[in-house]
């Protein structure tokens, strides 16, 4: 039987990962955009105080099975503390217990994803293997570069959207292109590309940092498109998290060499220490320790967000006041859920912006 | 730090430990540790409606009830001594891990309490035991500098704090024909061991189980045996939480056994692992037993809760034949 594989949108991610699966030798079937819809299949199978990222996940996965798909590829392993570590093993009994018996694969960095891709496609070689991950590891970057870029560029642009429509562009772009030298050229057209908007380098802008639980990083749906809105209202963004850190993350090699050399990792722990000590699940250490780390890079705030009941992210989030006191950053902790309403939430940011903006800029009237 | 030299700790001499989460965790008592060292310990009460309200303004509104109520033990015991432990239990075993909460607690209460104190914490994890014991040894140096009682509580340490026993022993074993049944039969109550110990977070469920002439069994009867390979755990694989498989394999066992007629799962809102829990063995125990399911929070008001308690129980005696209540 042909292996139809299906995975979690994770944002626009899916780019990258569709690639992926397909240079393996699998036959995929990408799941449709995170909608409302996706959102409704997800909260209906899932457990009710189930986190938000668990239920826009389980919604994608059934969109995609529905279209055909047989195979689930999981972004994720089963280690850590929190609640990821067990996402797969719930997702195989909700998926079956309502009539979509599936597989699943874990995509990690770690060789049980080679042994399982190996039974799958029995002729795959190492060699071959190995340069597909490499070529992911390729368009990874790039992709990394497309968003930071126009995250970096749109709180200047003269013509609204610019920045947005580039970023579009060079995505479906990007899905085209297969080897190493047209990427390679994409790279110099994206900096150009980007480089051509027209900008008001003038314009008073602030700059925050994003830190917080991983998926509402990288997925703009669960965070009612927040980039576009606070990008439009003169915020540069940055986020703490990204997927190639993520992925990297597990790796044995990396988390040594944060332990002794003074990485980006090593810089975050060690801030992170006082509050806490030792890893405590998903990346309720490093929400702390990055809010610190965006402080002495001059950034003027800090937003936080995590999903209603994720573990480690209520325990960061009740020590934060404190990170926030005690270092003088703005640090607006947000929970969000499946009924977060935009409205409710744009009016927390701007009010936090605004008061940002305030203070960084305390004689100048409003330009809007 | 180190060889006694906290002077303020040694002035004081008095360790309060709060009761509640870790507190049950801990088999051995921590009271004799400190005593070996020159300490006398101090617990906090029994928790209460007071507790809950001084601990509810300190914690953050996301937090569960058991935690919230924790802050209120901290708060209680702070009026006596400023000398807190709060071990930081990590794991009970190896490859497994405690709760997220748990495992942050000694770093959350120091953090978020606007008041200062001395926080004596160790890293317990029961799976590695030289780490731990590294860490018993550092904070048994905090405390006192003469060789001979920290040896002392390190050789105590080392020969209690060992995991669950491998066999249930014969006085604790529950299974078997002799045990009350109570007037209507055995419940099995499936809990975390905070919930179970503490009528405050329980509501008194146990005891109105008693007066409707129920008996129970709680999940803290169903130690898990060492091997963990020997419970299916409803044949998905073992979640990597201490507390999950507790509860699992309780339920598992409850399942098992033919004389508990029914049972109850308190567990409370915002709990991730509960909430993952529930949804891996709530239809296989709907099928075979009578089951209900209360999440609790600290607004669950009582008479709702006995309400409800009250017609599960109703239900069950009438499906026994046994409609005594009618009358």
């Amino acid at each position: 039987m042909q292996t139809k594989i299906t995975f979690p949108h994770a944002g626009e991610y899916y780019v990258v990962f569709k690639d992926l699966f397909t240079n393996l030798g699998y036959e995929v079937v990408v799941p449709p955009s995170t909608s409302q819809k996706t959102l409704d299949i997800g909260i209906k199978l899932a457990p009710a105080q189930a986190c938000l990222p668990f239920k826009i996940t389980l919604g994608n996965l059934v969109q995609g099975i529905e279209k055909g798909a047989n195979l689930v590829g999981m972004i994720g392993g089963k280690t850590g503390i929190c609640r990821l570590a067990y996402y797969s093993d719930m997702y195989q009994k909700i998926l079956a217990d309502n009539g979509y018996p599936v597989e699943l694969l874990a995509v990690k960095a770690k060789k049980e994803f080679w042994l399982s891709v190996k039974k799958h496609h029995p002729t795959l070689t190492l060699r071959q293997f190995m340069q597909t991950i490499r070529d992911f590891w390729r368009k990874l970057v790039i992709f990394e570069l497309i968003r930071e870029k126009s995250l970096a560029i749109r709180p200047y642009e003269i013509n609204r959207g610019d920045s947005t429509r580039m970023k579009g562009r060079f995505l479906r772009q990007l899905e085209q292109t297969t080897n190493a030298t047209e990427l390679k050229a994409l790279k110099q057209e994206i900096i150009q590309g980007f480089a051509a908007i027209p900008i008001d380098k003038e314009r008073k802008i602030i700059k925050l940092g994003l830190v917080g639980e991983f998926f509402l990083l990288i997925d703009q749906f669960s965070t009612l498109n927040m980039e576009e809105f606070l990008g439009n209202n003169g915020v540069l963004l940055k986020y703490s998290l990204s997927f190639s850190e993520f992925f990297v993350g597990s790796l044995k090699q990396k988390r040594f060499l944060d332990n002794y050399l003074p990485t980006h990792n090593n810089q975050v722990y060690k801030y992170a220490q006082k509050y806490i000590t030792r890893p405590i699940g998903g990346h309720g250490r490093e929400s702390v320790g990055e809010a610190i780390v965006f402080k002495q890079k001059g950034y003027d705030g800090v937003i936080h967000l995590y999903p209603f009941s994720c573990m480690p992210e209520v325990v960061a989030s009740s020590i934060v006041p404190r990170v926030s006191a005690d270092w003088g950053i703005p640090i607006l902790s947000i929970c969000l859920d499946e009924h977060t309403g935009e409205a409710g939430f744009q009016t927390r940011l701007e009010a936090f912006t605004d008061m940002i903006k305030r203070k960084k800029y305390p004689f100048i009237a409003e330009d809007e | 730090m180190g060889n006694g030299k906290n002077k303020e700790l040694l002035a004081a001499k008095i360790i309060g430990i709060p009761r509640g989460l870790s507190y049950y965790l801990d088999n051995f008592s921590w009271e004799e540790f400190f005593e070996i060292l020159g300490y006398r310990v101090e617990y906090s009460e029994d928790s209460s409606a007071e507790t809950f309200a001084a601990g509810n303004q300190l914690a953050g509104s996301e937090q569960c009830f058991p935690v919230k109520v924790y802050y209120g033990h901290v708060v209680s015991l702070l009026q006596k001594t400023t000398n807190l432990f709060i071990p930081q239990y990590t794991s009970l075993e190896q490859g497994t891990y405690c709760c997220p909460k748990v495992i942050g607690l000694p770093q959350l209460i120091k953090n978020t309490i606007p008041q200062e104190f001395n926080l004596l914490t160790a890293e317990i994890d029961l799976g590695r035991e030289k780490f731990t014991k590294g860490n018993i040894l550092s904070l048994a140096r905090q405390l006192t500098w003469n060789p001979l009682r920290i040896s002392r509580a390190l050789t105590y340490f080392g020969q209690n704090s060992k995991r669950l026993p491998s066999k249930i022993p014969e006085g604790e074993k529950f299974v078997g024909p002799s045990r009350d049944q109570g007037k209507n039969g055995l419940i099995g109550v499936v809990a975390h061991q905070y919930a179970l110990q503490d009528s405050l977070l329980n509501m008194g469920i146990m005891n109105r189980l008693g007066e409707y002439g129920f008996a129970y069994v709680t999940s803290e009867h169903y130690p898990r045996p060492e091997s963990p390979a020997n419970p299916g755990y409803f044949n998905r694989r073992a979640p990597h939480w201490d507390f999950g498989q507790n509860i699992l394999h309780a339920v598992q066992g409850m399942l098992l056994d033919k004389d508990i007629r029914g049972i109850i799962f308190i567990t409370y809102f915002g709990c991730g692992i509960d909430a993952f829990l529930e949804e891996i063995f709530k239809d296989q125990v709907c099928d075979q037993k009578p089951y209900l399911g209360l999440t609790l929070d600290e607004h669950s008001g009582e008479a709702g809760l006995m309400t409800r308690i009250e017609a599960f129980l109703d239900m069950m005696i009438r499906k026994e034949g046994k409609n005594r209540h009618a009358d």
